[in-house]
Order: structure tokens, then sequence, then C-alpha cells
């Protein structure tokens, strides 16, 4: 193989295991930082050997910290790869399930719910929420689905129906505020700021696998995807279905987006954020674009939280409101850097 | 061989091309002429399988909705007009995509070299490890044909390669098209505007008027004063200088405002 390409190609595999290596960081940051007062040599202690540690610990480390940190870097890694995908796909920056109205939808299905008492429900409430706002997420994505295709999925067309749903779920969801009692609409507020509070070892494995599936199926069309952000005639040229692969990668996205905000809220930026910092550091080649997109939303979404838990101890922050805070100055940084 | 029978194209009810027949030979150059809006790159577009048209596009004695998707872009190019760019990838990276119906997951020894040779051939390999939405017009177009060319087609289809060359780059761009149809054996199709060039390279001309074929032929049968009345609205001169190639002076506008 030339050396020259296979040398470039080992520098963005080398760039991408660092990622990896400070996402490991982010997660164990997040995993460390809270209010209980445990040491970091307790904390190990109790990750790597629980049955020596006592319960207190134990139920601090398994049963709270560690699901939140797991779940943050699957939320993140979700986020951030189905922003990758959505961007490549639509050929738009600026495109993100934040933006096409997918977390809106979820936002309108969780609210309805907590609005109708369903949420208050001793046990049905715990699985009725994230259920109807992945039912939610589902609906606008199958209407920006619908819409699209009598105009043959053109990206202009999905982008201007995702807007169209964003102000469709934001006025339903204003609407619902304005019919909550006061402690209702505190609960929706929270929710819709985001919150990584909820994880827990079930949810956790359902997020995981579909994030697994959903980012097989993402990489084995690389090269698709990739043929792709040259414009849809010069893809086609090539070889690539390309309003199939379009619409097969819609839905995936649709239900990685849908599953990971049922289960935490609203969280908007990562989508954005990440794939742009993955894009300025790796470059578009999507066997390398998609995971560090993937990377970069898990690191944010876990150095977020960590610092969340730091900003007002004992207390639980919105996350939302901090993926923005910290994200932001760091993508304006990158942005201003990039030659 | 590409051989186009009785092709119709619309937009709506607009007919755009009218009972389009012409061949294509392997180890040639046709170059398409015609005006504006005359409907060549609608045809080339039929052509890549990007229009449904009525009729017939033979390829290898085979109608092109016979071929598997991935066997007819294993086997054709398409060089297509736009040059607008803005992917976050190197030349070498872009060039490599000319080659997806063979790509695996991990890059090939045979597709690497395959890169390296076109960009060298071509001379820009000084290229390869910049950005392609760094790159001015001219070179991004290179960038797009060495695209084109990476995979050795067996059909060339090129709408307006020279587009966004200076005149130096075109002459070597049409030269090298020319040496690499004739010694591959491309059945090579492109469309340009330039007569004078046309009439340098081409081994056969089809010109396209009134959404119809005009004239099919060696340069020297097509060029005429009247073609050029007939298809451009223009007053010229023809003439054949000493080593047998044909030249047109453009003199004036028919037509004028």
């Amino acid at each position: 193989m030339s050396s020259e390409y296979a040398s470039f190609t080992r520098r963005k595999t080398i760039i991408l295991i660092i990622a990896l290596l400070i996402m490991a960081g982010a997660f164990f940051f997040n995993l460390f930082t809270g209010s209980s007062g445990m040491t970091i040599g307790e904390m190990f202690s109790t990750i790597f050997n629980p049955g020596s540690a006592d319960v207190k610990a134990r139920a601090i480390v398994w049963d709270m910290r560690m699901p939140i940190s797991v779940m943050g870097v699957l939320v993140g890694a979700a986020l951030g790869v189905a922003g990758a995908v959505m961007q490549t796909i639509l050929n738009n920056p600026l495109a993100s399930p934040y933006t096409l109205g997918v977390s809106a939808g979820a936002g309108v299905g969780a609210s309805l719910v907590m609005v109708l008492g369903g949420g208050s429900l001793v046990i049905l409430g715990r699985f009725l929420v994230p259920a109807v706002a992945f039912l939610f997420s589902i609906a606008a994505c199958m209407a920006i689905y619908f819409i699209s295709k009598a105009r043959k999925f053109t990206p202009s067309v999905m982008v201007l129906a995702g807007i169209g749903m964003v102000f469709f779920f934001q006025a339903f969801q204003s609407f619902l505020q304005y019919m909550a009692s006061a402690e209702t609409l505190q609960n929706i507020t929270f929710w819709t700021f985001g919150s990584l509070q909820k994880a827990d070892w079930v949810n956790i494995p359902i997020l995981g696998g579909v994030f697994a599936v959903v980012f097989i199926i993402f990489m084995a069309n690389a090269w698709k995807l990739t043929a792709m952000r040259l414009g849809d005639n010069r893809a086609k040229s090539m070889g690539v279905n390309v309003d199939k692969i379009r619409k097969q990668m819609f839905v995936l996205i649709s239900i990685l987006t849908a599953t990971a905000v049922a289960f935490v809220g609203t969280i908007g930026f990562i989508g954005i954020v990440g794939p742009h910092i993955a894009r300025m550091i790796l470059g578009e080649d999507q066997r390398y674009f998609m995971p560090m997109s993937a990377v970069c939303g898990a690191i944010i979404l876990s150095l977020a939280s960590g610092i969340s838990k730091i900003l007002v101890p004992g207390a639980i922050f919105p996350i939302g409101i901090i993926t923005s805070l910290i994200g932001v100055p760091f993508y304006l940084i990158l942005l201003l850097r990039k030659k | 061989m590409l051989e186009i029978k009785e092709l119709n194209f619309s937009y709506g009810k607009t007919n755009i091309l009218k009972d389009i027949s012409f061949t294509a030979n392997p180890g040639e150059m046709t170059v398409l002429l015609g005006a504006n809006g005359s409907g060549k790159t609608t045809l080339l577009q039929c052509i890549n399988r990007l229009n449904k048209y009525e009729g017939q596009v033979m390829f290898e004695d085979k109608e092109l909705s016979s071929f598997t998707h991935e066997d007819y872009r294993d086997r054709m190019s398409y060089l297509d007009q736009n040059l607008a760019c803005d992917a976050v990838l190197t030349v070498f990276e872009v060039v490599l995509l000319g080659r997806l119906t063979r790509l695996g997951f991990r890059v090939s020894e045979e597709d690497t070299s395959s890169v390296e040779n076109i960009l060298k051939l071509m001379k820009i390999d000084q290229f390869s490890k910049r950005g392609i939405s760094e790159l001015s017009g001219g070179q991004r177009q290179l960038v797009f044909i060495a695209q084109a060319l990476v995979k050795n087609p067996e059909l060339l289809v090129m709408d307006e390669p020279t587009s966004a060359l200076d005149l130096n780059k075109q002459f070597h761009l049409l030269d090298f098209l020319k040496d690499e149809t004739h010694k591959n054996n491309y059945t090579t199709l492109l469309t340009l505007h330039h007569l004078d060039m046309a009439a340098k390279y081409a081994d056969k001309l089809v010109i396209i008027n009134d959404n119809k074929v005009y004239a099919e032929g060696h340069p020297k049968e097509v060029f005429t004063t009247k073609m050029l009345q007939d298809v451009y609205n223009v007053d010229s001169e023809v003439y054949i200088d000493s080593h047998n190639d044909v030249h047109l002076i453009a003199l004036s506008s028919i037509d004028k405002v």
C-alpha cells in the first residue's frame, strides 16, 4: 500500500485511539465526581472489588454513579453519531436530530404523559414517560419521512419538513405547559433540560443494544456515505443508491435518537457540535468521522455531567444547559483556530 | 460500443430530446456539440441512468435497464458538470472514491496504487494531500476527471470536462484523454463548448439541434458554415490546414440584437 496513504490513515487511527482514551478519562471524571464524599481509592476498590465494599458504597457506585456515567457515554455517542450521519445525508452542517424536531417530539410525548398524570403512576410511570416520548419522537420522524417522500427525499425538503416539526411540537409543548399544574410544569421543564439521573441497568442495555446495531449498519455504509458528501449526482454515478441510503439512514437515526432522548430528555447541542469537532480533526472519511463523532459526543456529555455535579454540589443541575455552556466555547475555539 | 436508439425525453410536456440515435465506438472519442439548452447534459444524464427515457440505450449490445446497478457503475464513469464541493476530504480520498464499487472497508494495495498512478499520469500528484475544497475550480475539475478514470472504465461519459481549465490545460487534458481512450479502448463520450477543440480532438462529432441529431460524423464532414449557421446562428469560415485539421473562424452572430 502507498506508504503515504498508509501513514495518513494510521495517523487518523492513532488520533481516534487518543480520543477514546480521553473519553475513558471523561467517563471516570463523571464517575468520580459527586457529593458522596468517597475518595477515588474507595471508588476504585468498589468498582474492581465490589464484594469487599460496604453496602452504601456499592449502592452509590453501582446503582447511581455507574449507570449515570455509562448512560452519559452512550447518549453522547448516540447523539454524536446520529448528528454526523444526519449532516451527511442531508448535506447540511446545521442538521441534527435536535434541529429537525426529533427531540421536540420526545418532549411533547413526555409532557403529555406528565400532564395526564401518567408519570406519577407507581411502576408504569417509570416506563410510560420514555415509551410515549419514544413514540412521539418516532412520530416526528415519520412525519418528516412522509412529507419528504412526496418530494423524492431531497435534502432541502427534509430539512424544511424538520423545521416545520420543530415549530409544531414547540407549540404543542407550550400548550401542554400552559395547561399543566405548577408541580407538573416543574417536572416538564426539568425533563426538557435533559438529565442522566434516570439511568439504570434496565434502560442502559436497551440503548446500548440499539446503538450497537445502528452503529454497525452505519459503518457498513461508510464508503457510500462518504461518496454522498460529493453531492447526489456524483454519488449516484459512483454507484450509490442515494435515495435508498438516505431513507435507511434516516430511519436508523430516528430510532437511535428517539431511544436516547426518551431516557434522558432533550440534550440538543451534542448532535451538532460532536460531528463538527470530529470533522475538524479527522475530516469526512466516514470510517473515521462517524466513530470520532460518537466519541466527541460521549466526551462532551460525560464532562458536562461531571461539571454539573461540581457546579452545584448536592443538587441535580440540568445537563442540557451545561452541554451548551461548555460545548459552545470549545467549539468556537476550534472554529477560530481552523486554518 | 454505446448505441442510442430513438431516445426521447421530456420534462412534463416539454420535449427535450426527440428520436436521438447515434453510436459511440470503443477506442474513439465521440464529442457531443450543440447550442446552450439543446439537451446535451440531459442526454448524458439518460446514459448515466439519472433520467428516465423512452427508447433504447445499448451498451455492449445490452439495454441499460438490463444491467444491475453495481455492474453498470463498475463499468462506466460519469463526470458531472458541477464542480461545487465542500466536503472535508483530501484529493487522494476523493479520487479513491472513484473505485467505490470495488472498495472494501480496508483499502487494498491495488486501490491505492491505482489512485497514485492516475494522479501521477495527470500530473496532479502534488495536490494529493490537499483538501478538495481548497483547490481552484480548474484543479478540482482535474481531480474529478482523475476520479472518473481511476477505475479504468469501459464507458467514459464526461459533461464539459474542460469548462474550468485554461487553454494550455485544455490541450493537455484532451491530448491525455484521447491517448487514454485509444490505449485502453474506452468508449468515450463528452460534451465540449469550444468548437476548435472539438474539431481537433473528436474522432466523431454528434451535433444536437432543435432536440434532434442534426449531424453525425468526422469533424471534416460535419463542420460546415451551414451547420454553424443552423446550430449556433453565426456566420463563419471553415478551412482545413496543412496538417489536415479543421478550423473555423466565427465572424458574427446572425441574430444581432
